[in-house]
């Protein structure tokens, strides 16, 4: 990847390199003297560079939430316990918490059990079919999650086809209630988290040394022993990390249990929204806010060891750390067993390709139902549908108000994004670059947790922040949380990148004189473009995706395109979001063949001598 | 601290107001009837139907230019109107938000002196209130699978409750939303042989009672309109509570689905104008043409929701009046939601909607 890289910088423009510096160089001397200072402050250790991205969270972050702790202490302008009395009293909000912990760690522990098998096929398979995993994995980002509700409902409704076929192979008799009910809600939240899970699992077996194995293979293990005395140990911090991020993200979903759960099973996030809706009550709904909130952050504080990114760092992969005891049961069972111990082993394996083939159905399903869904014929909602036609997509096509819609939420989405890559971006540099090992795993806990903290929670508090200084119905406020949402993701996305970049380029290019900017626009952008696109991209897909900020933000004539799709979800029963949906799968796809496409014809270019690792 | 800063805040914000009203003052009477007023509009068909009957006429006959905007929560809306921004200059409020708006001197008083009088006189049976101005009827009634039953078919909610003679799945609004809005209480005791003029004050216990008793065959609690319409359609209900407009849409395109009037429960919205409003002459304009008889009858061909002007009806051809939700004919079967007592205190400091609501949340989770 580097040898590309550097290759690609260099073959560019070695010439006009010493051009661009000598102007920049220029334009510095013109710059006034504190500026000047503050460039070599941060010059002279780059982690300072942490100082912006710590202060947009400050403002938009930090402050907000404590904003919401304030407006729960202070329900009538005056200091009073009186909203959390409230919250013991009517006994409402105490069971919707236990029901929503209890839910999480269904999904979290469905999630494990689904997604590692799916991991370690992954991590063994050859580059071909890696990729196509690891595109599988990807695909649901390109369905929003309303949309993958709404088809959730079709698929596993009463006359849905997983009924249908079950009723006609005279399985049962009455169709099996699968959605508007617990079960429904756990589908569709497994079917979200399933990736995060996936992708947490990947990175730590990928970062497994292969040698180990090897070695224990041809030291005469069996297979079944060394799965469970090396590969097993050495995964672990990826489970205890996918553990952990899976469930602390979990209890702020809203969404999906409104639409696929039942009111008998409301969750935390659905209280406060009729406390604040319902009932008015502002003080009452930041007190449960802040309830959920202590206890994300207490777990985000007792898991800290495990959530750190510490990519890079070889320590935790060492066997050393787990307990003997544990890891020499199946050992000498296995010894045991003797040959008997082949036919065993043959049992996880089969059930590891079973649950793989499962993981795919999950992951892709949704996006095969919106297919025949948007291309129907029907007023309603009917899979499959009793015909076919491009009638919805055409007035979707049509639709001022849709197009309008469209073109608003791509624009806040885009510029979310972009502010998302550049915070990010410059915190995973400083990061990669932060010298001192205290305090780095508070840092890097700090920086990753608006990804944990519940989205619904961040925008109640950015909500009653931006109506109090006037910003609510400027576009601005939804970049501004976009940019927020969008910042985690980034930071993970280019830490990995940065901890494989050689920064000696960097230096190199500042021992030429290179000026920070410079040094970024030459070097360091063009090194790691692929990993700003997808880092872009990501952060893009998360505000497009936005629903929450939509709910408290919208005003004269705002309406993201998720918040015009809620409301057609709400008020109408047409397959018109499923086409919505189809439009957009299409241009993914089409867009996913381009970049291929190019990727392609970049490889020939550069020649078959070097070697391309993803 | 927070609260300090941003006290300041507001006191600058006012002040900046206080200084730049007088010249927003002049800017708008040198052009008078020009402008904008912000709308909310209530979305999907609905909204169509306001644009083209209420928002389009309105801009080409006053010159006026009506902003739709999105319909956003009510919290949301409240704590706008709270912070001084409102998020429009007219609003439409259910009936029984009403209540709580007004208790909190959310809503301006309309200026009755731009209507003309005889549509001002004929709103009715909800009449024109000082604070808002009713916008429209719906029924909230009973509708059911077609193909479920024989030739006895389902016509009251004691019908519903009736699970031996009418068996299969139903669906009744999730109070939690607001105990008033699907009128889940007013069918539970009138299935239990409440009459209808005895409803209020509701006996919340006996109502709870009742609804013990079909709870094992609600298969869902529909919070957005468009659900229980499309339960019937899956078969997956046999009967629902929902409203007519749902149903009727899906009977005029074929489905096997009816409704019945009878015990319908007769619910309304009203027309606001929060306090605070940027362009409340003009919001006040725009009430004044949407009482019109001709503009009602606009809407009411668009879409089926009653007029709240009874004139209308004489604009109406009498299969179209048929359908609508308060006309003469099916107004008699039918009972008036009562929103004064859903808002009244229920004797601890909370309206009957708050304390209801959380009961509700209580008996739901058991």
């Amino acid at each position: 990847m580097l040898a590309v890289a550097t290759g690609g910088v260099f073959a560019r423009a070695p010439g006009n390199q010493c051009l661009s510096t000598s102007l920049v160089t220029k334009r510095i001397v013109a710059m006034p003297h504190f500026i000047n200072r503050a460039v070599d402050w941060m010059e002279e250790r780059p982690s300072r560079g942490i100082i912006f991205p710590l202060a947009f969270l400050g403002l938009l972050y930090v402050i907000p939430l404590v904003g919401v702790v304030g407006l729960s202490l202070f329900p009538k302008g005056a200091f009073s316990f009186n909203a959390y009395k409230e919250i013991f009293e009517t006994g409402l909000f105490g069971p919707a918490i236990l029901r929503t912990i209890r839910l999480s760690l269904i999904v979290t522990l469905s999630t494990l059990l689904l997604g590692y098998p799916f991991a370690y096929v992954m991590n063994k398979a050859g580059p071909t079919l890696r990729s196509l995993m690891i595109l599988i994995v990807i695909v649901p980002f390109f369905t929003s999650i309303l949309i993958r509700s709404y088809a959730w409902v079709a698929i596993l409704g009463a006359r849905g086809p997983i009924n249908t076929l079950l009723r006609e192979l005279d399985l049962i008799s009455a169709p099996i209630p699968m959605v508007f009910n617990e079960l429904g809600a756990l589908i569709g939240m497994i079917q979200i988290q399933l990736p995060l899970m996936i992708m947490t699992l990947y990175a730590t077996m990928r970062r497994i040394d292969q040698n180990l194995t090897r070695a224990g293979e041809s030291l005469g293990a069996h297979r079944l022993t060394i799965f469970a005395q090396i590969f097993f140990p050495l995964s672990m911090p990826g489970v205890v990390s996918g553990l952990g991020l899976v469930f602390t993200s979990t209890l702020g979903f809203y969404v999906t249990p409104q639409l696929l759960g039942s009111p008998r099973e409301n969750v935390a996030t659905q209280s406060i929204y009729i406390t604040i809706n319902m009932l008015g009550d502002n003080s009452g709904a930041a007190a449960q806010a802040v309830v959920l909130l202590v206890i994300v952050i207490g777990l985000l504080v007792g898991l800290r060891k495990s959530l750190g990114t510490r990519t890079g760092d070889s320590e935790n992969v060492r066997p050393g750390r787990i307990s003997k005891s544990l890891v020499r049961f199946p050992a000498a069972l296995v010894v045991l067993m003797g040959r008997f111990a082949d036919v065993v082993f043959w049992i996880p394996k089969t059930a590891g390709i079973l649950v793989t083939i499962a993981v795919i159905v999950i992951l892709t399903i949704t996006m095969v139902a919106v297919i025949p869904l948007g291309l129907s014929a029907d007023n309603f909602l009917r899979l499959p549908p009793s015909g076919y036609s491009t009638r919805w997509i055409e007035s979707y096509l049509t639709d001022s108000e849709w197009i309008e819609s469209t073109w608003f939420s791509i624009w806040i989405s885009l510029a979310g994004a972009f502010l998302a890559t550049i915070l990010g971006a410059t915190a995973a540099y400083a990061m990669s670059r932060w010298e001192e090992r205290r305090g780095k795993a508070w840092m890097e806990l700090f920086l990753i947790s608006p990804m944990i903290v519940p989205q619904f929670v961040i925008a109640l508090a950015l909500y009653f922040i931006f109506i109090k200084i006037g910003l609510i119905g400027n576009a601005i406020t939804y970049v501004l949380a976009y940019g927020l949402f969008g910042f985690p993701y980034v930071f993970l996305i280019m830490l990995a990148a940065f901890q494989r970049f050689d920064i000696a380029l960097v230096q190199a290019a500042a021992i030429l004189g290179a000026h920070v900017g410079a040094i970024w626009r030459r070097v360091v952008v063009p090194v790691l473009a692929p990993a700003f696109l997808s880092a872009g991209l990501f952060a893009f897909l998360v505000a497009f995706d936005d629903l929450v900020v939509g709910l408290f933000m919208s005003t004269a004539g705002r309406y993201t395109l998720p918040m015009r799709m809620w409301a057609d979800i709400r008020n109408e029963i047409s397959p018109q979001i499923a086409a919505v949906a189809l439009v957009f799968l299409v241009l993914a796809v089409f867009f996913a063949l381009l970049r291929s496409l190019i990727a392609a014809l970049r490889r020939r270019r550069l020649g078959r001598d070097i070697r391309i690792t993803p | 601290m927070t609260q300090l800063i941003l006290n300041r805040r507001k006191v600058l914000v006012g002040l900046a107001g206080a200084v730049a009203t007088p010249y927003l003052n002049i800017r708008s009477a040198a052009a008078q009837g020009s402008g904008e007023v912000v709308v909310t509009d209530g979305g999907g068909a609905w909204g169509k139907a306001q644009k083209a009957a209420y928002f389009d006429p309105f801009e080409a006959e006053t010159g006026i230019r009506v902003v739709a905007a999105a319909s956003i929560p009510n919290g949301a809306y409240r704590a706008s109107i709270t912070a001084g921004a409102p998020a429009s200059d007219v609003t439409d409020l259910s009936g029984a938000d009403l209540g709580g708006f007004i208790k909190e001197g959310l809503l301006q008083s309309i200026d009755y002196d731009l209507f003309a009088k005889e549509d001002r006189d004929s709103i009715s049976p909800v009449p024109a209130h000082e604070k808002y101005f009713p916008s429209l009827f719906y029924s909230l009634v009973m509708g059911f699978d077609t193909q479920a039953y024989g030739d006895e078919k389902p016509q009251t909610w004691a019908d519903m409750w009736n699970i031996e003679k009418f068996p299969g799945m139903r669906t009744v609004y999730n109070a939690s939303e607001g105990p008033a809005t699907g009128a889940v209480f007013e069918t539970a005791l009138m299935a239990d042989g409440v009459a209808p003029a005895d409803l209020y004050p509701l006996d919340i216990k006996r109502a709870f009672a009742a609804l013990d008793k079909i709870k094992p065959n609600i298969l869902r609690y529909w919070a957005a309109g468009a659900e229980p319409a499309q339960l019937l359609v899956d078969g997956a209900v046999s009967i629902a509570s929902a409203w007519n407009g749902r149903i009727s849409a899906l009977k005029s395109q074929g489905q096997p689905v009816d409704l019945s009037w009878q015990q319908a429960v007769l619910q309304w919205d009203g027309w606001a104008v929060p306090v605070g409003a940027k362009n409340t002459e003009n919001a006040m304009k725009f009430l004044a043409y949407v009482a019109k008889p001709e503009a009602q009858a606009r809407f009411s061909e668009a879409i089926e929701y009653g007029p709240t002007n009874a004139r209308t009806f004489e604009l109406l051809s009498k299969e179209r009046a048929a359908l609508l939700p308060g006309n003469p004919e099916t107004v008699k079967t039918q009972v008036v939601q009562n929103y004064e007592w859903w808002n009244q205190d229920s004797g601890n400091g909370k309206s009957n909607l708050q304390l209801v609501n959380e009961q509700w949340q209580t008996w739901i989770a058991k």
